[in-house]
């Protein structure tokens, strides 16, 4: 606690601002990429969001408020820059939620850094029908290994609703699996 | 079901080589940038930008024209009927400030004495009568 306080208060001042950031950003750039990547799948988009993840750290840290920890602070920021990506790439491309999950899956299946096998992009395939929130809590829980606590903290959300929401994807995503043969042979 | 971070490779998941010293980098470069550029740019192809354009554009042409197609003729009638209502509006004053004369006279002749009224009538009212003449 009193590391995380220090290092909150070196963030704080200009004058040890760039020194501290460096150590967040050795600390928490690869925790934070793979939150994203398994939101977003694509490597060059996650790439993006992680600049912009870490760009609104730099810019806010001054702010924060320490409501929270400040790794639940970070995940929020990640979750949301994530989040506002989907959107927008919805929105640009004209897209119905399900037909942005067809084109990610398609993106997911070229690029050059996914060489998952049939049974590795089914499993993306079943994250990709469950809804947004659902996949988040799944995600955070299943890939992140978070707390219920810090889950419900980054998504504003009450811990039993998530306990629920994550019993349900867990669910729907078995029984997607078990209907397709690919994973019985 | 529960996966460690170390785990996504088996996930099909990879890194380009070096990806986090690389982001680093880029990142530093990227705050240096936005560090230093201090004032606020406000993009041309912003909603903002372009609606700004819109209104002033609208503006410069409506006044452009209001001014540039106005006739001449129009602008001397303009004068003219300026000048016509300023030497009408005089004559109607002096005109009012003459009925008001008469009319004091009128309204002072109620309070003078009978007596007295004779001698005001020559006075006053006559000469007044014969004046206007």
């Amino acid at each position: 606690m009193d590391t995380q306080n220090n290092l909150i208060n070196a963030l704080k001042d200009p004058s040890k601002k760039d020194e501290a950031f460096n150590m967040l950003l050795n600390k928490y750039q690869e925790k934070l990429y793979w939150h994203i990547r398994k939101l977003i799948l694509i490597h060059e988009d996650t790439n993006d969001v992680l600049q912009n993840t870490f760009l609104k750290i730099y810019k806010g840290i001054s702010s924060f408020k320490q409501k929270s920890s400040l790794h639940t602070w970070m995940y929020r920021i990640a979750y949301n820059e994530s989040i506002d990506f989907l959107n927008l790439k919805k929105k640009h491309l004209r897209l119905s939620s399900q037909e942005l999950n067809n084109n990610i899956l398609e993106s997911l299946e070229q690029d050059i850094y996914f060489e998952g096998d049939a049974i590795q992009i089914q499993l993306q395939q079943a994250l990709l029908t469950l809804p947004e929130k659902q996949r988040s809590v799944f995600c955070m829980r299943y890939y992140d290994d978070l707390k219920f606590k810090e889950i419900a903290e980054i998504l504003n959300t009450s811990e039993g609703a998530l306990k629920a929401s994550y019993h349900h994807a867990a669910k729907k995503v078995s029984q997607f699996l078990i209907k397709d043969p690919i994973l019985l042979t | 079901m529960k996966q460690n971070n170390s785990n996504n490779i088996n996930e099909g998941f990879k890194l380009p080589d070096n990806y986090f010293n690389n982001f680093k980098k880029d990142l530093d470069k990227k705050i240096i940038e936005q560090s230093s550029s201090k004032n606020k740019l406000i993009h041309l192809h912003s909603k903002q930008a372009k609606y700004s354009i819109l209104i002033a554009a609208s503006l410069l042409l409506l006044f452009g024209l209001s001014y540039s197609f106005m006739p001449k003729t129009l602008v001397e009638h303009k004068v003219t009927f300026v000048n016509d209502s300023v030497s009408k509006t005089r004559k109607n004053l002096e005109f009012n400030l003459k009925k008001d004369t008469n009319n004091n006279d009128e309204l002072m002749a109620l309070f003078i004495d009978d007596e007295n009224i004779d001698e005001y009538l020559d006075n006053y009212l006559i000469d007044g009568v014969t004046s206007n003449e």
